[in-house]
């Protein structure tokens, strides 16, 4: 198990320099100015090159990645030109809001997915099925921007049950936070709830099928135990495909959600900082999302090995 | 809220008379709107110099003396707090609540070019306007207690006149009115007499511009982590991107002639945009909202109230073009504009029909000129006589997220008298650097600002108009109206003419297309009071020291 650890720890550093790589360039390559921004409509030509100078804008571009890698590799991500504050300390700021959401809006989505998978995928063209169907027809098919819009003028303007937009830490006040949390994870959740319950079903029915469900069964297995212990768990290698996958979903889903409900997380940030072309936060935050989507692969793989011996002996 | 200005104040030669008439013009005006303070088409019409109330608000505009402090007001903002670029010096409409509220100015414009005092009780030009004493009033302190000092006020002149030995990396606007002062010598602990070039009329707009902060403390307000201001709120704490808090000053200087503040604090949300700011509003979450869009303006139209014009919108023409050399093709795109249409349409009833730049307390303001200049079959034959022809089509170039309806109004509008043009949406980014670099080939969308100012500032230091400009507009007569009115009294019979100059020049060899005033609509919420009259200096920012809670 180690050595397979291992393997795929190895594999993921060229992940991570290469993407390194694609995240420093990719907003560097369209067009616009970060001195502009902050020089503002009024200011000269002479004016704008200065702040370029002073942001060490007008080094070369090899020149530019080796100083903000050697500084990532020592934990200082720069300092945000929109704002002057550290790249770091922003992101503490953002983390918390986007971690609290996911952390609200996925397991929403596994317990709502899961469950309608599987009782889809045991009783195929069942009415748990064609419910399942129709739940994804309309999840599926209203983006999640829009389903959070309706959610706000059924539930804060119209009943005003719920809070339209904030956020309030979870630990500093509790109550509000959840409430500033119910609207926005069911918008996010929603729809990947949909896609997770989709693959479930699939999966299960192929699996159900399989020669050693019925040897199950022929040993006088209870059908709760069937499922769950054998069927379930032989799914499980696809689901958790899925789940890997879907953490990407999750973090793109969000940066849509938190404009939406005025959630001042990483999603915000990194729409804002694309915006001024605030190169240190764009920069900063994608590695640190792209190092996240890695370890969560990673975690996955060894997830796979976990349920499936033969993966890891391969 | 400030002190009266010290008599004698400005200059001997401000003609009182005429001091009087635009302040009388101004308090007219408001005595207008606030007697049609229910009328709801009342407050959908756009004032003129200072700003319309929303309905019912002007009734209970002054709080009752000994008003207890109480309650945290909740505003939005869909566009965070920009500090590290030079603020407070640097003009930046997304720190209006900071305007005013914490950094206060040393004088300040509310109606009239008639300074009010803010931070001085002395301020007087020389005979000849080549000099300006100011004396500090006795006693101010910033918010952590440190007094004010002529020191705190020379050091804004050092920061504008080398921003980058300061750690600032942004323009400060107002930069070249500071290259204007030649000497600055403290003459005692609070008095300052400013020595300038040459003889200057606009002098007052610097200092109705310059606001005050504690010299020591400008390394932390370049950081966010502080802001040490004179006004009635101090700046609490700001969490970039999520918001910012400001809290009640006990010791503001005006407390004992206004009472104020008269609530415990003002915190403001950054929204991600117009939509999300505009559904929280209405689900009561919000009190107030600065610089809403028209778009959901529209929808609390007896909450709204509109700033003063602080310039227009317009459609920029490069005079070097040889398509648009010719003032006749020029003139008839300027006919070709349905500007009632635009106000109409996209500024939803809020913005006012006109041609020119000016608010109506301007001294370069004409009544006539507040009018549709819309006259689609004198364009055409003008572009006929001038024997218009196209190569290519023009390419109108625009900030797609501001201008997108504006520019596809205006492309209409002038295909309409034969001018083909090519839409050129770009990235708000990417069209900032061309406008700064004076690059557009054919024409462009943008605004103008600082109108309510002095109008000579307006000429020499504003991008549309100062010289070089985008267009590359230069005309020796354009160039001799700025030069002289430099050394002039802007109020003077002198200045006129030369305003009534730029006025023929503006008709007959336009090169801005204007298609829309330039204002702010704010949303008061119906427990908000105190905010019917905003200055309309620092980008018209309003001062919360007046502001309550009903109920």
């Amino acid at each position: 198990m180690l050595s397979y650890l291992m393997g795929r720890l190895v594999q993921a550093i060229p992940v991570l320099i290469i993407a390194s790589i694609a995240v420093f360039m990719v907003l560097r390559l369209v067009p616009g100015d970060p001195a502009a921004s902050l020089a503002g409509e009024e200011a000269t030509p002479e004016r704008v090159a200065e702040i370029r100078e002073l942001l060490g804008l007008n080094d070369s571009l090899p020149v530019q990645y080796v100083r903000w890698v050697t500084d990532a590799l020592q934990g200082d991500l720069g300092t945000s030109f929109k704002t002057g504050q550290a790249v770091t300390k922003q992101m503490r700021h953002a983390l918390p809001p986007t971690v609290e959401l996911a952390l609200v809006a996925y397991p929403l989505a596994l317990l709502i997915g899961i469950p309608l998978g599987v009782a889809a995928g045991i009783r195929p063209r069942g009415w748990f099925d064609w419910g399942l169907s129709g739940y994804t027809l309309v999840t599926l098919g209203i983006p999640n921007f829009l389903l959070g819009i309706l959610l706000i003028w059924l539930f804060s303007v119209s009943l005003g049950w719920l809070p339209a937009a904030g956020r309030v830490p979870l630990m500093e006040d509790p109550a509000t936070a959840l409430k500033q949390l119910i609207l926005p994870s069911l918008a996010l959740g929603s729809g990947l709830a949909a896609g997770l319950a989709r693959y479930t079903r699939t999966s299960i029915q192929e699996t159900m099928g399989q020669d050693f469900i019925r040897t199950a069964r022929a040993k006088g297995l209870r059908e709760y135990t069937v499922v769950v212990r054998h069927g379930l768990r032989a799914s499980m290698i696809a689901v958790i495909t899925i789940i890997a996958l879907q953490v990407g979903q999750v973090l793109a889903g969000a940066v849509v959600i938190e404009q939406v409900f005025t959630r001042p997380g990483v999603g915000r940030l990194i729409i804002d900082s694309i915006h001024f072309r605030d190169y240190p936060v764009v920069q900063g935050t994608l590695l640190v999302l792209v190092f996240v989507f890695v370890l969560v692969n990673l975690a996955a793989d060894v997830a796979y090995g976990l349920l499936d011996p033969r993966i890891r002996r391969a | 809220m400030t002190e009266e200005m010290h008599p004698g104040a400005l200059t001997r030669s401000l003609p009182r008379r005429r001091l009087l008439q635009y302040g009388g013009m101004g308090a007219a005006g408001l005595a207008f709107l606030a007697a049609c303070g229910g009328d709801e088409d009342a407050t959908a019409t756009p004032g003129g110099g200072g700003t319309t109330t929303p309905g019912g608000s002007t009734a209970t505009s002054t709080p009752e003396p000994g008003r207890p402090r109480s309650g945290t007001i909740r505003g939005a903002s869909t566009t965070d707090l920009s500090v590290n670029t030079g603020h407070p010096y640097l003009l930046v409409p997304q720190n209006n609540y900071l305007d005013q509220s914490v950094f206060e100015p040393i004088v300040q414009y509310v109606d009239s070019l008639e300074p009010r005092l803010v931070l001085v009780d002395r301020y007087e030009y020389n005979d000849d306007l080549t000099g300006l004493v100011m004396s500090l009033k006795p006693g101010l302190e910033f918010h952590n207690g440190a007094p004010v000092t002529v020191e705190d006020v020379l050091f804004g002149l050092d920061v504008m006149r080398d921003p980058s030995a300061h750690g600032v990396n942004g323009s400060i606007q107002i930069a070249t009115f500071a290259r204007y002062i030649t000497e600055a010598k403290k003459v005692d602990d609070r008095t300052i007499e400013f020595t300038f070039d040459q003889p200057r009329g606009n002098m007052t707009d610097f200092f109705a511009q310059l606001t005050v902060t504690h010299k020591d403390s400008f390394p932390a307000l370049l950081a966010g982590t502080d802001g040490q201001g004179t006004g009635p709120f101090t700046f609490a704490e700001w969490v970039p991107g999520q918001g910012y808090r400001l809290e009640a000053h006990d010791n503001w200087h005006n407390h004992d002639a206004t009472g104020g503040p008269f609530v415990d604090a003002i915190e403001v949300t950054i929204f991600s945009d117009d939509d999300a700011a505009s559904l929280a509003y209405e689900a009561g979450e919000l009190d107030f909202w600065l610089r809403a869009a028209p778009s959901a303006a529209r929808r609390f139209r007896d909450q709204a109230v509109v700033s003063a014009r602080r310039g227009v919108r317009y459609a920029g023409m490069n005079v070097t073009n040889p398509m648009l050399q010719d003032p006749r093709v020029r003139q008839a795109m300027f006919l070709s504009i349905d500007r009632r249409r635009f106000a109409e349409e996209i500024e939803e009833g809020f913005a006012r029909v006109t041609v020119q730049p000016w608010p109506p307390t301007s001294p370069a303001f004409f009544e006539d000129m507040e009018a549709e200049f819309y006259d689609p079959d004198r364009a055409r034959a003008l572009i006929q006589e001038a024997g218009f022809s196209q190569t290519r089509p023009l390419m109108l170039e625009y900030n797609a997220a501001r201008d997108g309806r504006y520019a596809e109004l205006v492309q209409q509008n002038l295909g309409e008298i034969g001018v083909e043009i090519e839409l050129g949406p770009m990235d708000g980014n990417a069209y900032l650097a061309k406008f700064q670099a004076r690059e557009f080939p054919d024409l462009w969308l943008s605004l103008s600002g600082f109108a309510e100012m002095t109008p000579v500032t307006n000429f020499q230091q504003t991008f549309p108009f100062r010289i070089p400009n985008p267009s590359h507009y230069d005309r020796q007569e354009y160039q001799d109206l700025i030069t002289a009115l430099g050394g002039m009294d802007p109020l003077s019979e002198e200045a006129q003419a030369h305003y009534a100059t730029f006025r023929d020049l503006w008709l007959n060899d336009p090169w801005m297309l204007p298609y829309s005033d330039n204002i702010n609509i704010h949303l008061l919420g119906p427990r908000l009071r105190g905010l019917d009259i905003i200055p309309v200096t620092r980008s018209g920012a309003p001062n919360f020291g007046e502001v309550w809670l009903e109920g």
